[in-house]
């Protein structure tokens, strides 16, 4: 990669970090989503006998 | 010929739409994953080195896409809030501020990967000229459009209003582009002038348009998964995004 | 009671804007001691050096006057909003849209226009002589406009929000920048030499663009607001 190096693998790297991460958070995000939506489930099943 | 038709009214309801989006979620993430690989694979290693920028050129198949789908985003994002605006559609209203936040980091990607690009070639850090210009307005708008929505508790109230904002933006953008590259002609004397753009060999030509694709692939499946999140989200007490 | 006039409606609006205002003249004088005071905190933190501060002297009185209409922003609508009286006045058989161009007109008569004197005087203090504060001065007269016009959908959009303020200003800052540009830029042209024309012609388009259009957005986006 030459002189260059520090750039070009920089941009990479940040590309990565920016995409990876923000699909790291949005799974996260759809984690906590789906243990609420869970858990709100439950408690109508047992509200309503 | 019955019942073959699709009634798209009926993805209009949430319950539908987050089945939909959860069908097509493999379908764009499979294939982003694939090409990124093979894109970047091809950008970094198999391309050849620029004759004048040696391989310093190579942050472009990072650089470009992320130009690219900061804008064409943006565009969907008014889009969609317009849409949601006109017909009272929720589903429409939750597309657009799922594009938000992925039209933001692919806006703010860009403005960093050019800068990473123009150190090297320019010799300069930032330049003030009138694309890099126009990427940074293009940041804020996208940042008051996020701004407005998670300051506003009340959803539908956040759907219109973050509507009006976006068409107001989206409006301006070719008069902010025009007097951008108006300000940029008359002070060309003190910026630096970026090399036009020569016509690519296809070596290089193939990674970026693969990468563009990548890009895509990836924004649509990222804002579908958001846009489930929005769906099982509607209801609850709004607390600040988590994005 | 004979009911009135659009005409009438709206000018009885811009007068009753004007007078409360007024009222409170502390608040208008405040964004006008906020102009003087910012401009003159730009020499403080770059040097006096005059051909320096000839050079951004355009920048920074436009700058400086882009802040204080933005400022004076919070005062369009979010006191008539607190105490309920602009869901009165959106009743009345005046447009939406005129109402929001009535109260525009209100506050550029009394937070503008004490700017636009201001100005030339600031622009001295740059070192700009001859042509140039009266360009400054009549480059703000069609700037302030559309920075208020532009200003008024934001603040319209963000009644009753947390954070107004700043939030206003993200909102329209960006918007803000065709003015800017070419306002300032008319100035500079004047320093110069050249010909100012096509900047104050372009500066004209976007306030026809903004006076049709923003009130519309301003109107809807009121609506939105107070639903």
């Amino acid at each position: 990669m030459g002189d260059y190096a520090f750039y070009v693998w920089g941009s990479y790297v940040l590309t990565l970090i920016a995409l990876g991460g923000e699909v790291v958070v949005l799974l996260r995000r759809r984690r906590a989503d789906r243990s609420t939506t869970a858990e709100d489930a439950e408690v109508r099943k047992q509200v309503q006998p | 010929m019955t019942g073959r038709t699709i009634h798209w009214y009926k993805y209009a309801s949430p319950g539908n739409l987050y089945r939909l989006a959860g069908q097509l979620i493999p379908w764009f993430a499979a294939p982003a994953a694939l090409l990124f690989t093979i894109g970047l694979y091809l950008g970094l290693f198999v391309a050849p080195a620029d004759f004048q920028q040696g391989d310093a050129y190579r942050v472009l198949f990072v650089h470009v896409p992320a130009a690219w789908m900061g804008m064409l985003l943006y565009v969907l994002l008014a889009f969609y809030a317009a849409i949601g605006w006109a017909f009272n559609a929720r589903a429409s209203s939750m597309m657009a501020s799922s594009l938000s936040i992925t039209g933001a980091i692919f806006t703010f990607l860009a403005l960093v990967t050019g800068s990473l690009w123009g150190r090297p070639t320019w010799g300069a850090w930032w330049v003030w000229d009138a694309r890099t210009t126009s990427t940074l307005i293009l940041l804020f708008l996208y940042i008051g459009f996020i701004s407005l929505q998670s300051a506003i508790d009340d959803p539908r109230r956040a759907d219109r209003a973050g509507a009006v904002l976006a068409v107001v933006g989206v409006v301006n953008v070719p008069i902010i582009y025009f007097s951008v590259q108006w300000w940029s002609t008359l002070h060309q004397g003190a910026t630096i002038r970026i090399a036009g753009e020569t016509t690519m060999p296809g070596s290089m030509l193939a990674p970026l348009l693969i990468m563009i694709a990548a890009c895509w692939m990836y924004s649509i499946a990222v804002v579908l998964v958001r846009l489930r999140c929005l769906i099982l989200e509607t209801g609850r007490p709004r607390s600040a995004p988590t994005s | 009671m004979r009911p009135l006039s659009h005409a009438a409606t709206f000018r009885w609006l811009v007068w009753r804007d004007v007078t409360l205002a007024w009222r409170r003249r502390s608040d208008v004088l405040g964004t006008l001691f906020f102009f003087v005071m910012v401009v003159s905190l730009f020499p403080l933190s770059i040097g006096p050096e005059t051909r320096l501060l000839r050079s951004i002297g355009p920048g920074v009185v436009w700058v400086a006057a882009l802040l204080a209409s933005m400022l004076s922003l919070g005062r369009l609508f979010a006191e008539d909003y607190t105490d309920g009286t602009l869901e009165q006045i959106l009743l009345t058989p005046l447009p939406a849209s005129l109402i929001v161009l009535g109260k525009v007109l209100a506050q550029w008569l009394v937070s503008a226009v004490p700017l636009l004197l201001m100005a030339p005087m600031l622009g001295l203090q740059f070192g700009l002589s001859l042509d140039a504060p009266l360009a400054l001065t009549a480059s703000l007269t069609l700037g302030t406009p559309i920075l208020l016009l532009i200003g008024s959908i934001g603040a319209a959009l963000t009644l009753g929000v947390r954070g107004a303020g700043i939030l206003t200003s993200l909102l329209v800052m960006p918007l803000y920048i065709p003015a800017l540009i070419f306002g300032a830029g008319a100035v500079q042209a004047v320093l110069a030499g050249a010909s100012p024309d096509a900047h104050f012609r372009l500066l004209s388009s976007i306030l026809i663009f903004a006076l049709v259009f923003a009130p519309w957005a301003a109107a809807a986006a009121l609506r939105i607001s107070l639903e």
